[in-house]
């Protein structure tokens, strides 16, 4: 009889054991900050997703010619930059990249200008003309963590730069005390001025085209004497007929 | 129509009407006396009308073609569908116990449905008065109930998705204020992708981050403000980190070659609409930085003026002088090739911009991205040059609301010299568009795509002298449009020995 009182019981704990971590024992302790709820009782679970046809892509499979992230990388990159690039491929074309990234600055598009030389850099990492636009980009948008950042990538990839130096001067400008760019010497007046820059962006020292656009504003304007400009009178305008 | 297209249609009908009779049987079930009856069929709809909206839309937001009668027919009826759940929603969310533990399905799902239905606005028109109330009441009782950040697990586009109600919450209000028209409909299920795919991230502070973040002002009946709330009232604030480190992940997704999500039916657009998605949201983020002037006053106004549009017709009627081509005149070519002038009402103008309302037109639709010329009045020097950046139904027989922002106010057709442009045999057709500084740096060219594609060094004729420039950079875009920055190679007098010794330059001084 005993035995069987204790056959019972055993069960009923084993039983109620089992019960009990089929409620609570199936989520980790840890993961109950926000709690999941899983209509379980309602929703029909949406139909399992088919497996992949391919591996899934990794970060960088655009590097393989023809891919499909080749194809897409390619595409956004027409897309984001129409006029510079028609495919990723043409971002190797420095003369025309590096000067489109100082006119994406100049006309306060610094993120642009910083992304077009991303992608350019990301395609070839070994020109140092576009890692220097970069450095010298971010310089001039006074953003410290992204001179240091690309400082830190330059000295890893190309440490016998002999643009180091000029780097690290600049460093020493935007990010003093940042250990990478060592202590330069520096007279307490010159560090109060904002240093010259290389002219990694490749500006223009002949301002022979920037008098020529101001000329042909001008002269664009005063030629069109029925195209005057004015600002949105109401009283100008009619009904048409 | 073929048999299987035929039968197709069938099987979508009866479907159709499937989901009908479930949708008016909870209807009914709400207006009676026990509304929580039918809290348990309201959740396990989702599953299934899921997957029938998005195979509805598939095929009319994958086409390249103009909207049919049928599509617009389904979009109605998909915003219907939602619209209706929603009210379901909301009315038996009200009726069940607030410890009812279906209250956090019925809410999330309620939300969903708001959220759908907004979406379907780009194509059947603002439906107002939007139930800003009613969001901000389920995000009252969630914040009150301490659940507004409890995951719950939704099927939406074949998958198993993690939001919270505070998620939806925002996602609501947020595909409200870009339903506005400046997305197109591919582009506004590309925009909640990514909410949905990021909405974990979405947490709202209670005190006002720094800039000009977005707002919800909860014991309102509005929708997302910006700034600080002035009054003390209770508000959410969408801090800005989270969403730029968002923004940072889908471009470094697309630097790598993968469009995001993986699946589903934003996943199948083209990229060129994703990187239009991400502009729109480049430019959100910095007008919450602060980085953007607050909006210029709008003045109403109630006239009617001859639209033009593309760069071909703006060129050759909207800026042809005023001695050949009256204003509102009507020239012989018109009459002989029944050419039908483009009459639009402008309703309001403010110093950037213009809004139309646009009746139905014989000349084809105007759309998002297009470029629009108006001459103010036949007196007016002024031509108003901008573009379509704005394009929203406004009444069910297919009138439409256009917002233009104005690129330029004087904008000027610039004679070419022959031969000098580009591969094709004619030379281009270029709009000066003067920017507002002085030192020409901000001038551009209207020129077309294909022109701007395959041209080299352009001559044009400036006063009396000759001027050599190339196209260097894109300022702005559009269809089939390219607002060009240009440097300038050269520049010389009209009569100099260089230019005699071209003929093409010669006539071009000509002429000017």
């Amino acid at each position: 009889m005993d035995f069987i009182v204790a056959f019972v019981l055993t069960y009923f704990l084993v039983a109620l054991a089992i019960a009990n971590r089929g409620w609570t024992g199936l989520a980790p302790r840890g993961a109950r900050a926000a709690p999941v709820i899983a209509d379980n009782s309602h929703v029909t679970p949406p139909p399992p997703r088919p497996a992949p046809a391919h591996p899934p892509a990794r970060a960088d499979a655009w590097r393989v010619p023809n891919s499909p992230q080749a194809r897409t990388r390619d595409r956004y990159v027409a897309a984001r930059f129409p006029g510079i690039a028609r495919r990723a491929a043409d971002l190797a074309k420095l003369e025309r990249v590096i000067p489109a990234a100082r006119l994406f600055f100049e006309e306060g598009q610094g993120d642009r200008a910083i992304e077009l030389l991303d992608l350019a850099t990301e395609e070839y990492p070994d020109s140092d003309a576009l890692r220097l636009a970069q450095l010298e980009i971010a310089f001039l948008l006074r953003d410290a963590a992204l001179f240091c950042d690309r400082a830190r990538e330059f000295r890893q990839v190309l440490p016998q730069s002999p643009e180091w130096s000029e780097i690290a001067r600049l460093g020493r400008h935007i990010a003093p005390g940042e250990p990478l760019f060592g202590h330069g010497i520096q007279s307490p007046e010159r560090s109060e001025c904002w240093p010259a820059t290389p002219n990694w962006i490749q500006m223009s020292w002949d301002l022979a085209a920037e008098v020529l656009a101001a000329e042909f504003h001008r002269e664009s304007r005063r030629g069109a004497s029925h195209c005057a400009e004015g600002s949105l009178d109401m009283t100008e305008m009619e009904v048409v007929s | 129509m073929s048999t299987a297209a035929l039968s197709q249609l069938a099987s979508l009908n009866e479907e159709r009407l499937s989901f009908e009779g479930r949708i008016q049987a909870m209807e009914a079930v709400v207006a009676g006396s026990n509304p929580k009856a039918c809290a348990g069929d309201f959740i396990d709809l989702l599953p299934h009308i899921g997957p029938f909206i998005t195979a509805l839309k598939r095929p009319i937001l994958m086409s390249q073609l103009p909207w049919t009668a049928e599509d617009s027919v389904a979009t109605r009826w998909i915003y219907d569908v939602c619209h209706r759940l929603a009210v379901v929603g909301r009315e038996t969310g009200a009726a069940i116990a607030l410890s009812d533990p279906s209250g956090r399905m019925l809410a999330a799902h309620t939300l969903f449905y708001m959220g759908e239905a907004l979406k379907c606005e780009i194509a059947i028109g603002v439906q107002k008065p939007h139930d800003y109330a009613g969001l901000h009441a389920i995000m009252k009782w969630a914040i009150s109930h301490r659940c507004e950040c409890a995951r719950i697990a939704l099927a939406l586009d074949g998958a198993v998705a993690a939001c919270t109600i505070e998620g939806l919450y925002f996602r609501a209000l947020l595909l409200a204020d870009f339903a506005g028209g400046n997305l197109s409909c591919q582009q506004i299920e590309i925009l909640d992708a990514w909410i949905v795919m990021w909405m974990p991230m979405i947490r709202s502070a209670r005190i006002c981050p720094p800039g000009a973040p977005r707002r919800a002002d909860l014991d309102s009946e509005a929708g997302l403000r910006r700034g600080p709330r002035t009054d003390g009232g209770p508000s959410l604030y969408l801090p800005q980190p989270p969403i730029e480190k968002a923004y940072r992940a889908i471009v470094q997704a697309l630097h790598e070659g993968q469009v995001l999500p993986e699946k589903g039916l934003a996943s199948e657009f083209p990229v060129e609409e994703h990187v239009a998605v991400l502009e729109v949201i480049r430019e959100a983020l910095a007008r919450s930085r602060g980085d953007y002037a607050p909006r210029h006053d709008r003045r109403p106004a109630s006239v009617i003026v001859e639209a033009h549009v593309g760069i071909e017709e703006i060129a050759n009627s909207a800026l042809s002088t005023p001695d050949r081509r009256q204003f509102g005149a009507r020239r012989p070519t018109d009459i002989i090739f029944e050419h039908k002038r483009r009459l639009l009402h402008l309703v309001d103008v403010s110093e950037l911009g213009l809004g139309f309302e646009e009746a139905e037109t014989p000349r084809g639709e105007i759309t998002l991205g297009d470029i629009i010329a108006v001459r103010l009045g036949p007196a007016s020097p002024v031509v108003a040059l901008g573009k379509v950046v704005r394009r929203i139904p406004v009444t069910e027989q297919g009138g439409f609301s256009l917002g233009v922002r104005i690129l330029s106010k004087a904008p000027q057709r610039v004679v070419v010299a022959p031969g000098t442009a580009t591969k094709n045999a004619a030379a281009p057709v270029l709009i000066y568009v003067p920017g507002e500084d002085d030192s020409g740096r901000h001038d551009g060219f209207l020129v077309s795509e294909r022109d701007f594609a395959q041209a080299g060094p352009i001559s044009v004729c400036v006063g009396a002298s000759i001027v050599t420039l190339r196209f260097n950079r894109v300022r702005d875009r559009g269809r089939g449009w390219i607002l060009a920055g240009f440097e300038i190679l050269d520049a010389r007098a009209a009569g100099s020995r260089s230019a005699e010794a071209d003929p093409g330059l010669t006539a071009c001084a000509a002429r000017h």
